[in-house]
């Protein structure tokens, strides 16, 4: 049987089509309510800064911003994560048609 | 020269390559229940422990020196959540799949654009060069470590209720919700929450 090259990329991209649903998940459940807890808290430390030392106000702000940059850092986590399974089931989705074609297990 | 024309051969030829590098890519370290196990007990001993933190506020039971029993509980805590961080980051790098997290560039641009004239530098300094498992938990540690500060610079006053939530909903309870949440993507298959 010819390999149709048509029917081999409608597999990958059919394949590849929950990359972007997973990301969006990720961003409207995980990064986007976590970044603005973040923001709620910098402006309640402001609000509430006679509570604190100035240093204990830089303190708690430093850990604002590294707490920031950890939502980012998991985020990105997520999207390599997400990839990671779109590009790995594309190649499933691959070695399925291409056995199929060529009838032997060329992609073991 | 004619060019050679076999039907299909430009499709083979890379899914050749693709079939002899394995077939699969790996961009993010596999799942580890130690550490999942483990950022789930720090939540709850982060929780337990600023609470208490901020009832005991304005008492010594509350400051950072508090001493019992020739022993400083208090100071202690950060010691012991420490160390078993250390040893969720050696567990991190032994799974690890990257050796740097591509976030740098989004952290410099997100700042920049977020705050401008915030110091960058030291934002992007804050992600260790790593994999991004262990970057992340690496930032937890340093959470933790801001809490310590917070905490022995706040002198007698120790932690005031009015901390509990940047410490909880922000801070370093958003860090450790982070890794939680990466973790539990691993284990699910990049599915979060929903």
């Amino acid at each position: 049987m010819a390999l149709d090259a048509t029917a081999l990329v409608n597999t990958m991209i059919s394949a590849g089509e929950n990359l972007g649903a997973d990301l969006w998940n990720s961003i409207e459940t995980f990064a986007v309510p976590e970044l603005q807890k973040i923001a709620v808290q910098i402006v309640a430390i402001e609000q509430n800064r006679d509570a604190f030392t100035p240093e204990g106000a830089k303190a708690l702000l430093d850990m604002q911003l590294r707490a920031t940059v950890g939502v980012i850092v998991a985020m990105t986590t997520l999207t390599l994560l997400a990839a990671q399974r779109a590009i790995n089931e594309i190649l499933a989705a691959v070695k399925g048609v291409v056995n199929q074609a060529v009838k032997f297990a060329l992609i073991p | 020269m004619r060019p050679l024309r076999i039907p299909g051969l430009r499709v083979l030829v890379p899914l050749a390559f693709l079939a002899l590098a394995g077939c699969s890519v790996h961009f993010v370290s596999d799942y580890d229940e130690q550490i999942d196990n483990g950022l789930t007990q720090l939540n709850t001993d982060l929780a337990v422990f600023v609470t208490r933190m901020v009832n005991a506020a304005g008492t010594p039971a509350g400051t950072y020196t508090y001493k019992k029993d020739d022993a400083y509980p208090n100071k202690d805590f950060y010691a012991v959540q420490e160390g078993k961080l250390d040893t969720l980051i050696v567990r991190a790098q032994v799974h690890k799949a990257l050796d740097q997290c591509p976030s740098t560039a989004i952290v410099q641009h997100a700042v920049a654009s977020a705050v401008p004239g915030t110091d960058v530098a030291r934002a992007s300094a804050q992600i260790p060069k790593d994999d991004c498992s262990v970057a992340l938990l690496q930032l937890v540690k340093g959470g933790i470590g801001d809490l310590k500060k917070f905490h022995e610079v706040q002198g007698n006053a120790g932690i005031p209720a009015v901390a509990k939530d940047p410490i909880l909903v922000g801070g370093v309870g958003s860090l450790v919700r982070a890794a939680m949440t990466v973790e539990v993507a691993k284990k699910t298959g990049a599915k979060t929450g929903g």
